[in-house]
């Protein structure tokens, strides 16, 4: 509150987007602590959430007034004329102060009273259950069980208490593997397909600099494989795009480089000849290649699959140029198409996308379980992971599956939602729009095949809503653990829900179960 | 021709020309209760020999042996399977397809920016690779039925041919190639066996391929399997390949599809290429189709009747009196491109009509497009003036367009072409309206590309939707490169300039380019969609076709003749229809509910507007049309159009009567490709097919239930009203 200055202003003209001749509403501006509240003439309301400002821009002095443009994270853009500087110059202040906040007990979902009881808020926290799901998905089973390994977060972090393994996999190979892995993500169970016995796993990049094995995280992936009555070999799909390994290694060729002069000058050996530096150099990208990505002579029946994600900065830059093209007036066609082509962001979701297939197809026609990582495995890993559930299973196409699914590989295996979301003041360098191409990859499914879906765009955009909005506990924090301490923070006051919308808006009329 | 894939199944040992169409199990129900039902089988209620076309010889028919007999008749209805291949039930939803259901999983975000809402066309490779193939659907289900299934119908010879055929025990396909006199010389080899046919979504069949005067047709020959029914005017380039002695010929159609005949032996390959060739190329239009088909349909309503000009007409002579008919055009004599009948000032007479046609390019003289009744203002349309170098004025053309205008008001002139193209037709002997000799009109000029750059566009952009690569850079670099889009937005935006001079300034327009049958025709049409609540119907639609296109004099003989495939260059071909229904189907797109037609409609016209078996696309003008004596010799498409039974196919579920004026958004965001043309046989439609058909279903299901509701409502009442006395005393 300390940062609201004016709380009123009256004359505040709203710029009509959608006409051509610049027209305005006029009405009075309102500020409070959560959202800014815009009631014009007709006693329409505009509301917009303070978390879900991205940026707050005040132009120069016109002779109407002051204007204030705002930009949502939901691509929605406010143009407000304010008519005395002096109010548009706190307005101003405050929104910059109240859109970034520091700490997340100021968030939105720590002072939203939804106006429901205890029960009712623990009923909205336990609506999903994962166990619930992992049963229905058929585990645990002969192959695969429920490990007790990271329930106290000691393994990993980032990961949920529970975590689906192979049988066959004991506890000390879990230990190893997750030693070799970044941030102690081994690999786990994501997906079990029923039918075809085999399974999508999940883990981050491994890490072994030159010393390029673990044999536990080799034990690991045989108990992955073996998991799998049905199929000898396995994927393990590499979701960077190698042009990226490749810039790593040639990183890695210099240091090679330098060290073999060194050497040979340290031997003073002479008659070294380009191509025995060469035949040095290969030997140790060699073993450099240890890091980054497995090496194949080490993993027996694997296949390694690349399939080119972007990381997220690409990805952020990439959303920036679509942004400015969207928003541009009065381009032409050919500008426009350019736009969007150098944007790539059509691009990189088919990226994804072409991921996912590969993925289900992986699993349907030749019944190979697949091991999907990137660098940390918690952005692409999750948007190839979750693609290819929904591609394969229909229950993830329902309303209540699709929640499960984002449950299951976004939130529960760690996707950092507040840093990626921008929900505090942090760095702007970790947002990303990952989810959202997530929600963009079905939404060009919903409109390929209309009828498999049991929700409309409407539920994928409100899910994008409040992803940003911090109104519900569902997104906050960045893992599991966190959300865990938030938790407890607030008292479990919190309370958590994905829609906030009468199931009338987005169920499907269209679908057909069939699909 | 088969419009869209052949899928019927064309005869059995009983039937000579029962097409049975194979539908897949699921879309069988409705087709049973197809009424036309009736009509598909005339032979039945009454044999008739329908008249056979001049020049068709009856004689001994190629009788392909055996096939396995008792799939005939009886078959027929039960697999529901109109006797228009795919004209009704399955087929014809299926065939219905279009953005308009979108509305449904829009509700919210309809222009969101967030969504490109340009669709990228790897989303249907996507599509394709996710699913793997479907073996319920059938073998051979072709993602929509054909439109032009009336093309099918097939000349009955006689009971006797019937009857030799049953007799010899073999289910035959058993057609008369009408290769009259004229065609025998150039059907070198009229039958081949043995071809395997390739062709979008389906797997390869192999089978017997005949050449007729006017079809190439493939038949399996087998139980369950469909045939390949092409119109040679439907041919647009034809490649031939040699591996060995196999031969292949791939055929690229006027509708972008390409398919491919593998066909054993150099020498019928050869000669089927050529005759093919011939046959697609025919010199003379009286040799075309249209006046050899004889329609199996009953005719509810003539076509060529239907949109006469003193009829439209009475539209507009209630609201105005300023306007009269004339026929100072009877002969052709004062204009060639121009119908008899046009609408004029009142108070300009004949004579000075005529001299106007003299300073007019092609005679053509500012003549009534449309008329706003909600403000009495108009659009005219006219050639360029021939003012010429020397700036040559013509006082009776002043007075003309200035008897249009309201006292103290001014007019537009809205040239499509750019000042600089103008002034460059002066040279020519061309020109525009100088300000000095029209005081009260304002000229603006915009820029519409015409000819060859629109041809070279149509064919970048097809091949852009061809292209297999699947990457998206490429792609968007293609679509951008082609142009297409670019055009469509000029076209729109000069027919919104012009809608908005009349609704929102209260001006009357005049709308010319060079000669006025191409550019300004699209920005007359488009700009009476965007004002006329009537044009958005179907009847006022094909009113608008029939007036502003077919009366108005584009040359459809000319900008039809080829399509994207053709190699060799010529000057009159260009996709001008073709962009304005692109257009129309853009601003239907942004207005799912304002137009009672819906895309199949659309499609349905470009498809006849290059190759049909009506005459109603046929010659460039009404003068030549006259000559060709269409209106005898040949069928209209609106007369099968406006029966029932099809108007339902075209019919849009979603229609709601708008009377307001509706605004589409010209920005390049928010213009899409369109799909059901550009990528219909790079991708499968089957699951947007499905959708479609599922919410017309949801639609009139709903329209049943508020037809119980209200009369529940009503019965209530009555009973209210009923028990009301007996309670009060």
């Amino acid at each position: 509150m300390e940062h609201i200055r004016t709380t009123k202003v009256e004359q505040v003209k709203l710029l009509d987007r959608f006409s051509t001749n610049n027209k305005s509403l006029t009405g009075t501006l309102y500020l409070t602590a959560t959202h800014l509240l815009f009631i014009d003439s007709h006693q329409k309301e505009t509301w917009i959430l303070h978390h879900h400002i991205a940026s707050v821009e005040k132009l120069a002095l016109t002779t109407s007034g002051c204007p204030l443009v705002i930009q949502c994270k939901n691509f929605r853009i406010v143009h407000f004329i304010v008519p005395r500087e002096r109010d548009c110059h706190d307005i101003y202040n405050s929104l910059l102060q109240l859109s970034k906040q520091a700490k997340y007990e100021d968030l939105y979902a720590f002072s939203y009273n939804p106006k429901q009881n205890d029960s009712e808020r623990l009923q909205g926290w336990q609506l999903i259950d994962l166990a619930e799901e992992y049963k229905r998905m058929g585990v645990p089973n002969s192959n695969w069980q429920l490990s007790d390994a990271n329930r106290e977060y000691k393994i990993c972090e980032t990961y949920p208490r529970e975590l689906y393994v192979p049988r066959i996999a004991s506890k000390p190979i879990i230990v190893g593997s997750s030693k070799f892995r970044s941030k102690g993500r081994f690999p786990v169970l994501s997906y079990y397909h029923q039918d075809k016995e085999a399974a999508i796993c999940r883990c981050s990049q491994p890490l072994s600099g030159f010393s390029a094995r673990c044999l536990e995280d080799e034990h690991l992936l045989q108990a992955i494989s073996k998991a799998n009555p049905v199929n000898r070999y396995m994927y393990v799909m590499d979701t960077r795009p190698k042009h990226r390994m490749q810039s790593w290694w040639d990183t890695q060729k210099d240091i090679g480089r330098i060290i073999v002069r060194i050497s040979s000058k340290i031997w003073s050996d002479e008659r070294i000849t380009e191509s025995d530096e060469k035949k040095r150099l290969n030997a140790m990208a060699n073993r450099a290649a240890g890091k980054g990505y497995e090496n194949e002579d080490n993993y027996s029946n694997i296949r390694f699959q690349f399939v080119g994600i972007e990381n997220i900065h690409v990805m952020r830059s990439s959303l920036q140029k679509l942004l400015e093209v969207n928003g541009t007036k009065g381009l032409s066609v050919n500008d426009f198409y350019s736009g969007l082509e150098s944007s790539g962001w059509l691009r990189h979701i088919k990226a994804v996308m072409d991921a996912a297939i590969f993925l289900a197809k992986a699993i349907m026609v030749e019944n190979a379980s697949v091991l999907v990582h990137c660098s940390d495995g918690w952005d692409r890993t999750s948007q190839v992971c979750s693609l290819g559930s929904l591609l394969l299973d229909s229950y993830y196409r329902t309303v209540k599956g699709f929640m499960v699914l984002i449950e299951k590989d976004w939130i529960a295996f760690g996707h950092k939602f507040s840093e990626r979301c921008g929900h505090l003041d942090g760095d702007p360098k970790e947002v990303s729009p990952v989810f959202t191409q997530f929600l963009e990859c079905v939404w060009h499914l919903t409109e390929q095949f209309p009828q498999a879906f049991e929700f409309n765009e409407a539920f994928l955009l409100q899910i994008h809503e409040h992803i940003h909005s911090c109104q519900f506990g569902n997104f906050l924090g960045n893992c599991q653990k966190e959300r865990e301490e938030l938790k407890k923070l607030s008292n479990a006051k919190i309370s958590k829900q994905m829609i906030s919308l009468p199931r009338s808006y987005y169920i499907q009329f269209i679908r057909n179960p069939r699909l | 021709m088969r419009g869209r894939g052949g899928k019927e199944k064309l005869f059995s040992d009983r039937n000579i020309n029962l097409q049975v169409r194979l539908c897949c199990p699921r879309r069988n129900n409705r087709t049973t209760q197809e009424p036309t039902f009736q009509y598909d089988f005339p032979w039945l209620a009454s044999f008739r020999v329908p008249a056979l076309p001049p020049g068709v010889v009856l004689g001994e028919q190629p009788l392909p042996p055996g096939v396995p007999s008792g799939s005939g008749l009886e078959a027929g209805p039960k697999a529901a399977s109109p006797f228009y291949p795919g004209c009704s039930g399955g087929g014809g939803d299926c065939e219905a397809r279009g953005p308009s259901w979108s509305w449904l999983t829009r509700t919210c975000g309809r222009h969101t920016q967030t969504w490109p809402s340009h669709s990228p066309k790897p989303r249907s490779s996507l599509g394709q690779r996710r699913c793997p193939p479907q073996p319920g659907a059938g073998p051979g289900f072709p993602p929509r039925s054909p439109p032009l299934r009336p093309a099918q119908r097939w000349v009955i010879c006689s009971s006797a041919a019937v009857t030799s055929s049953r007799c010899r025990g073999s289910a035959v396909p058993w057609f008369l190639p009408l290769g009259g006199m004229e065609f025998a010389e150039l059907i070198k080899t009229p039958r081949v066996d043995n071809v395997v046919l390739h062709r979008p979504f389906y797997p390869a069949v192999e089978g017997t391929l005949c050449l007729t005067g006017h079809h190439l047709i493939l038949s399996s020959r087998q139980d369950n399997t469909e045939e390949l029914w092409l119109l040679h005017s439907n041919i647009d380039a034809i490649d031939k390949r040699f591996v060995g002695s196999l031969g292949t010929v791939i055929i690229k159609c006027k509708d972008f599809r390409i398919i491919q005949l593998d066909i054993p032996g150099m020498e019928e390959c050869l000669n089927i290429a050529s005759s093919i060739e011939a046959l697609s190329t025919l010199d003379s239009i009286t040799l075309m189709y249209p006046f050899f088909y004889r329609p199996m349909f009953e005719v509810v309503e003539d076509g060529w009747h239907s949109f006469l000009p003193e009829q439209e007409f009475e539209l507009y002579s209630s609201a105005t009196s300023e306007w009269r008919l004339s026929y100072v055009n009877k002969e052709f004599a004062v204009c060639p491109s121009y119908p008899p009948i046009v609408v004029v000032p009142k108070s300009i007479d004949d004579e000075a009509l005529r001299k106007v046609a003299t300073f007019r390019h092609g005679g053509r003289f500012p003549v009534l497009s449309y008329y706003h009744k909600k403000n009495g203002m108009v659009i005219m349309r006219s050639g360029q003036p021939l003012s010429g170098t020397n700036g040559r004025r013509c006082k009776e053309d002043e007075k003309l367009i200035n008897a249009t205008l309201r006292a103290g008001k001014r007019g537009y002139i809205i040239d499509t072409r750019s000042l600089n193209v103008a002034q460059q037709a002066r040279a020519k002997g061309g020109g525009f309206e100088q300000e000095a000799h029209y005081p009260q009109w304002r000229r603006i000029h915009k820029s519409i590309e015409r000819y060859h750059i629109l041809q070279e566009s149509l064919i970048k952009l097809v091949e852009a939707c061809n292209d297999q690569t699947h990457n998206m850079d490429r792609w968007l670099s293609k679509l951008e490169a082609s142009n297409w889009l670019t055009h469509i937005k000029e076209i729109l935006t000069t027919a919104c300039l012009a809608a908005q001079c009349i609704d929102r300034e209260g001006a009357s327009i005049l709308i010319h380019g060079t000669e006025g049958t191409d550019s300004t025709l699209q920005v007359t049409s488009l700009a009476q969609i965007i004002l006329e609540p009537r044009s958005r119907t179907i009847r006022g639609f094909e009113a608008l076709i029939e007036r502003e296109w077919l009366q108005a004099g584009h040359p459809f003989q000319q900008r039809c003749a080829q399509s994207a495939y053709c190699n060799i260059k010529q000057k009159w071909e260009a996709p001008v229809f073709l962009l304005f229904l692109d257009c129309v189907w853009q601003i239907l797109r942004q207005f799912p509910c304002s137009f009672e037609f819906n895309e199949n409609f659309l499609i349905m016209l470009f498809e006849h507007a290059y190759a049909s078996q009506f005459g109603t696309f046929l010659g460039n003008n009404e003068s030549e049309r006259c000559k060709l004596k269409l209106q005898q010799k040949t069928m209209s498409l609106w007369s099968w159009v406006n029966r029932p039974s099809e108007l339902s196919k075209f019919t849009n579920p979603l229609f709601e009567a708008n009377a307001l004026v509706i605004w589409p958004s010209v920005a390049p965001q928010s213009l899409q490709l369109w799909e059901g043309i550009f990528l219909r046989w790079n991708r499968s439609s089957r699951y947007l097919d499905e959708a479609y058909e599922e919410m017309v279903n949801i639609i009139e299901y709903n329209k049943e239930l508020q037809a119980k509701v209200n009369i529940l409502r009503r019965q209530l009442a009555e009973l209210e009203t009923e028990g009301g006395p007996q309670e009060s005393p």
